[in-house]
């Protein structure tokens, strides 16, 4: 395999295309070069979900394993949303397993217990989950929000952004952050009825 | 469906929309003061009348400025326009040209054309207010007026409530109404005193007025005529043989001037109840068709009209 050393030095690196081509090149730069741009990012997301640094650094460190392990085959398109959902799926599987052992706090349960009232929050074993059909039913709701309502949520239930900061972020004041999300829970909550994933 | 399931499943999230979210301009939030006596003194000399403004900590500053900067009093007339939006035509009255104001309260822009921008008020998403940036630097607040109902145009109150982001009862957190003031004589007001305002905040209640009004039908502006019917189709207590409706206090008992207000703060404030004919109507003049029977009796019931 070709060893690309006509490419700058990691530390001038910014395209994302020519991170993913160190990927494929197997060139260990690759993952000095995605730390040097997106570490604090994927920082960001494992601490929102763990607020324990040490665990957030080892998310971040499985995830640039999980990168090297995935790029190639894979060669995505926009790299930070590529990285950002396997340290938020990381970050979460830490999460549980530490909930299981009783440690640790954070964003995330307050996360969740907004989530709850989109869902029953039952285990029905009657009703698989067609896990698939859920994101896609998802994605549908997302797409008919308008951007800003769409950015909120995400920086909510997908990034776990605490209410203060998504205020700070859009120039609103918590309360009305903390209304529209409501609004878009029970929209959320409506979508999923009408699409037979909830009763 | 557990939460853990649905946190689950959004790490599937389209990333062209993650990357959307991520990269949302940050904005910073309007400095709150307390105090706008500099722009107020700069506007006395061009307005007739204009209150010292005073923000209030519990609610959106701009809300506020809405309803207090007031048209140029030399202007008075009602300027209306049109705007396409989702496919229908949609009519906004100029509600304020206050410049100074306005400026500080734009906020994301809606559309564009040739002509001018439009853009939402500062931290609103709502179509209820809109602002108008005109090539030429000129700033004015519209407010929607209501739908352009041609020949062949069905609309209900269905789509005016999709219209401001209302899919269900669930978003709407308190209906309030009012009696009607066209009668501000002594009498009049007397009678308004004791219909008097109510709030609605239970959900039963919300629910049986959405659920009343979500499918009821717009007249058009051809043929409203057909179906309106100047004659009462419901006798009440308070009904009496007068022809002057007016004087006789009947219209304010039986008129209920109704607002609802939104999880957002919006206010849709333009519908109008009136029980003698058994419809709804709006404040610019649009009827709805007649409602049944049973529809009449529970508004009645809900809004205490016997």
């Amino acid at each position: 395999m070709e060893n690309n050393r006509h490419l700058r030095s990691a530390s001038q690196i910014q395209k994302d295309c020519d991170i993913v081509q160190l990927y494929w090149a197997r060139d260990v730069e690759a993952i000095s070069a995605t730390e040097a741009k997106y570490g604090h990012y994927l920082s960001a997301i494992a601490q929102n979900i763990l607020c324990n640094p040490e665990d957030a650094e080892e998310c971040v460190n499985d995830t640039y394993l999980k990168a090297w392990n995935s790029i190639p085959p894979h060669r995505p398109a926009m790299l930070s949303t590529f990285l950002g959902k396997l340290t938020r799926h990381l970050a979460f599987n830490r999460y549980q397993y530490n909930r299981a052992e009783k440690r640790g706090g954070g964003e995330l349960p307050l996360v969740l217990d907004e989530l709850a009232e989109c869902v029953s929050d039952r285990d029905d074993v009657e009703q698989i989950i067609d896990r698939n059909e859920l994101a896609a039913a998802i994605n549908e709701f997302l797409r008919r929000l308008p951007a800003k309502q769409r950015a909120m949520f995400i920086c909510r239930y997908w990034s776990s952004d605490s209410v203060s900061a998504i205020a700070a972020r859009f120039g609103m004041t918590a309360g009305n952050v903390s209304v529209t999300l409501n609004r878009l829970r029970h929209k959320l909550r409506q979508h999923l009825i009408e699409r037979g994933f909830e009763r | 469906m557990k939460k853990e399931e649905l946190y689950e499943a959004m790490n599937e999230i389209d990333e062209t929309m993650l990357r959307e979210a991520m990269s949302f301009p940050k904005k910073k939030k309007a400095a709150r003061t307390k105090w706008l006596a500099a722009a107020a003194c700069l506007c006395v000399a061009v307005v007739a009348a204009i209150g010292i403004f005073l923000y209030r900590a519990d609610s959106p500053h701009h809300l506020d400025l809405l309803t207090k900067f007031p048209l140029n009093s030399a202007n008075t007339t009602l300027l209306i326009c049109q705007l396409e939006i989702d496919g229908k035509t949609v009519k906004y009255q100029q509600v304020s040209d206050n410049a100074v104001i306005l400026r500080r309260l734009l906020g994301e822009l809606y559309q564009q054309d040739e002509s001018c921008e439009w853009y939402y008020p500062a931290d609103m998403d709502s179509l209820m207010y809109l602002i108008r940036k005109s090539s030429n630097e000129d700033i004015t607040l519209w407010k929607f007026n209501s739908f352009s109902l041609n020949e062949g145009t069905t609309l209900t109150y269905g789509d005016l409530y999709r219209f401001f982001g209302v899919d269900s009862a669930a978003d709407i957190v308190k209906i309030t109404t009012s009696p009607s003031k066209a009668n501000n004589t002594d009498f009049g007001q007397s009678i308004q005193k004791e219909v008097g305002t109510r709030t609605y905040t239970d959900a039963d209640d919300i629910r049986l007025f959405y659920n009343s009004t979500v499918n009821v039908t717009f007249c058009s502006e051809t043929d409203w005529r057909e179906v309106y019917d100047p004659g009462d189709r419901f006798t009440y207590s308070f009904s009496t043989d007068a022809t002057d409706k007016l004087t006789s206090g009947e219209s304010t008992y039986a008129t209920r001037v109704i607002t609802l207000t939104l999880a957002d703060g919006t206010e849709i404030d333009s519908m109008r109840y009136d029980a003698l004919g058994g419809h709804f109507y709006e404040y610019g003049g649009v009827h709805t068709i007649p409602l049944d029977e049973e529809t009449v009796d529970a508004m009645n019931e809900l809004f205490g009209i016997q």
